[in-house]
């Protein structure tokens, strides 16, 4: 069989492809001649070959792949090739509330008062919360004894967590080269792991090890990492990086699972199980349930990896600081660090670090302690990580569309729906990080996409920012929005109140007028209060606007409280452009309760109107 | 002196249309080499291939095949001897271009346990009345 074609193509992957290019081979001869023809004896022998050169072409192709971190598919494999850099991805993260138990008036049956001790809850005591319809459980992630005060028990900043408490037990066997002990729950929250190993009877709790080099071969630490299969698994010192286990040793691991759902935003908590036979706690939520994650996914650990080889556990670009806050907190929606000689005006010696979590606009206080407290570990002695929360622009949208009421079965109030939840979709995807800029034209069309049968739309934008007060001290304030301000000429709208709104506040010495804020439209801040509708300018320059760098300045003023029960004030301006861009540590994010969305049928392309006459279109800069 | 008339180089032989390997990779007697099928031969080996094969059997192709063995185990009833043969009319018509006019006679012997399966065809551009005959039985 003479082949006089000596090129056959070995570099598809496709079994067709490869079938291709050995009938192609085959042409360079006439001994057999059949090779097209599906039933010969040829056509079995090449499909054989195509096949057998598929898989082993497949195989190296996913080997080869699965072998680099930018290239890997595979969690497990994408997890080893990160722990080659020292990364160990987060896992799921319970989310937590910290509140404040209290039982009054406590007497037994025979008319004692219980003993703090007996009235202790133990980890893993159940509450739970209904959040959106839905029950969650909590358990108590610490032990905790309360305070008492004539029959009055208190417990104070009292961790819930949402979950399930586990406990595995091991005994330590050192037949078992490399022993690991895998948990048998899949979604556990590392941070909350309890260990504890009983040896000759004697209880030691172990901790998670961090830093390899503060590791003695005393201590008493554990080392965690993901399995194959997705579990964690614990595995002790060798006698030298960290205490051995000796054999009969007992090995107990408390833990968290995490449910699939995290109940973030939870604030009303009760309990499940009775307290030493009591049920009447008062329970008062101090910071209301956050934090909830899932895994680290693969995109994430790709990215992060890199990021955490190049820092090496050191914090010294911004790049590093950025790394580390995402891992330490994972939750975090978007990160943004910069350093104080950038502040204005300048703070040196400070770097300022700014996230904002998924499913909140601002960290609680004990997250941002947390944050800060792990950052203070591994800066340089010189530099200071300040976490300040992220100043929030909020864009507020109002949207009238035109659709043809002849090309959809939707009714008006359901097109409306379908134009809000494509907005809600346009802030997802496009404003969650700090140097995400709102191109207006992009929403227009996301729009106008949202639903064949809209056919235009005219979207208006107004920029929000709360300030909040500290109620009686006098101090001036202000507020940057980061964006050049409308102003077409000088006294703008000034009868109007310019283009500044304000919402309501009290000054000090004044609890009957309601007072706010507006501009002259050249550049003063006005407060005024209204009488019968009618405003009445009580300051004619009680601060400045600066159109061109959007700064409104409020000189110093002593307001008793606001309207808003928050404590702030919100302005409330229209901006230059369309276009919304984020200064540093601030976030523009659509502001998904106030979207207004109207429809309306569109006369011309419904046959209605004739020639235009009837059409109405919406002002560009009505609101 | 008659002209001496150089014979004519130039011998055409008609070479074989159709060329392929026995499936039962029998050596040649004499030379050792696995024996070749031709025209005819190599039409009648790729209809039993056809025939013989069972669905999900060639790679990546899941629906070749007549499944002829698969009848084996099935029951005997006029309306399934009747669709199976109407389905590998459709297989052979499809898979082996070569050959129209096909029709299948299957003629189960349940004494015997097995099933005698006449294959009949025309070659296009080649001769008519063809036909493959063979015999399938169980393994065990």
């Amino acid at each position: 069989m003479a082949v006089n074609s000596s090129n056959i193509n070995a570099t598809d992957l496709d079994f067709d492809a490869i079938a291709d290019n050995i009938k192609t081979y085959l042409k360079g001869q006439d001994k057999f001649k059949d090779y097209d023809f599906e039933g010969s004896t040829m056509s079995v022998l090449i499909d054989t070959l195509a096949y057998a050169t598929h898989i082993s072409g497949v195989n190296t192709n996913i080997a080869a792949s699965e072998l680099f971190l930018d290239s890997a598919q595979i969690r497990k494999n994408v997890v080893s090739r990160a722990k080659d850099l020292g990364f160990v991805p987060a896992t799921e993260q319970a989310s937590s509330s910290l509140v404040n138990i209290e039982f009054k008036n406590i007497l037994n049956p025979d008319g004692t008062t219980p003993t703090t001790t007996e009235m202790i809850i133990n980890r893993g005591h159940r509450f739970n919360t209904v959040f959106d319809g839905v029950t969650y459980e909590y358990v108590v992630e610490k032990s905790v004894t309360p305070t008492e005060s004539a029959g009055d028990f208190l417990y104070s900043d009292v961790n819930l967590v949402q979950g399930t408490y586990v406990t595995d037990s091991y005994v330590f066997d050192t037949q078992v080269k490399n022993p690991k002990f895998v948990l048998s729950n899949e979604r556990v929250d590392r941070a909350r792991i309890n260990v504890s190993v009983t040896s000759n009877g004697i209880t030691e709790t172990y901790k998670l090890s961090t830093d390899v080099s503060s590791i003695l071969a005393t201590s008493k630490v554990y080392y965690t990492q993901e399995n194959e299969e997705g579990f964690l698994e614990l595995y002790f010192g060798d006698g030298v990086l960290g205490k051995g286990l000796k054999d009969g040793d007992v090995i107990d691991v408390t833990y968290i699972v995490v449910d699939e759902n995290h109940a973030d935003g939870a604030k009303i908590f009760s309990l499940v199980e009775n307290v030493n036979g009591f049920s009447s706690a008062t329970i008062t939520t101090q910071s209301i349930s956050s934090g909830g994650a899932e895994k680290e996914s693969i995109e994430s650990i790709k990215f992060k990896a890199t990021k955490f080889y190049t820092s090496q556990n050191r914090l010294v670009t911004l790049n590093d600081y950025k790394a580390k806050v995402k891992e330490y907190y994972p939750n975090a929606d978007a990160v943004a660090v910069w350093g104080g000689e950038d502040n204005n005006p300048p703070e040196y010696g400070k770097v300022f670090v700014s996230l904002k979590p998924q499913n909140s606009d601002y960290l609680s206080d004990t997250e941002k302690a947390d944050v800060q407290r792990k950052l203070n570990e591994l800066n340089m002695i010189t530099v200071r990580p300040v976490i300040v929360d992220p100043t929030l622009v909020k864009i507020i949208i109002s949207t009238v569309f035109k659709y043809n009421d002849g090309e959809t079965t939707l009714s008006k109030g359901e097109l409306e729906a379908v134009v809000r939840n494509a907005i809600i979709k346009f802030d997802d995807d496009n404003l969650s990080n700090f140097d995400a800029i709102f191109r207006h034209s992009n929403l227009v069309k996301a729009i106008d996409e949202s639903e064949d049968s809209i056919l235009s739309n005219t979207t208006n934008i107004r920029l929000a920012r709360k300030h909040t007060i500290k109620p009686n001290f006098k101090e001036g304030f202000k507020v940057n929005f980061g964006n050049a301000l409308y102003n077409p000429h000088s006294g703008h709208n000034a009868d109007s109140g310019g283009i500044t709104t304000s919402t309501g506040f009290y000054v000090e010495g004044n609890t009957t007028d309601i007072q706010f804020f507006d501009d002259d439209g050249k550049g003063n801040i006005r407060r005024y209060t209204l009488v019968s509708g009618v405003r009445s300018v009580i300051d004619l320059e009680a601060g400045t606007i600066d159109y061109a760098s959007g700064e409104i300045s409020i000189d110093a003023i002593s307001i008793a409280s606001t309207v808003n029960s928050d404590t702030s004030i919100e302005f409330t301006l229209i901006p230059a452009g369309n276009d919304v861009v984020a200064l540093r540590g601030s976030l523009v994010d659509i502001d998904v309760s106030r979207i207004s969305v109207t429809g309306e049928v569109d006369t011309i392309s419904s046959g209605e109107s004739s020639a235009g006459v009837g059409y109405t279109s919406t002002s560009s800069t009505s609101y | 002196m008659a002209d001496y008339i150089k014979p004519n180089s130039k011998v055409n032989t008609v070479k074989d249309i159709y060329s392929d390997l026995d499936m039962f990779l029998v050596p040649h007697p004499v030379t050792g080499d696995i024996s070749t099928k031709k025209d005819s031969d190599a039409i009648k080996r790729s209809i039993r291939n056809i025939v013989l094969t069972n669905k999900f059997e060639r790679p990546f192709k899941p629906n070749f095949g007549g499944g002829v063995t698969n009848m084996l185990f099935e029951l005997d009833s006029t309306r399934k001897v009747k669709r199976f043969q109407k389905e590998m009319v459709n297989m052979i018509e499809r898979l082996e271009p070569r050959v129209y006019n096909v029709s299948v006679r299957l003629n189960p012997l349940t004494d015997d346990n097995r099933l005698d399966v006449q294959i009949f065809y025309s070659i296009r551009n080649g001769k008519s009345g063809q036909s493959a005959e063979f015999t399938v039985t169980r393994v065990r």
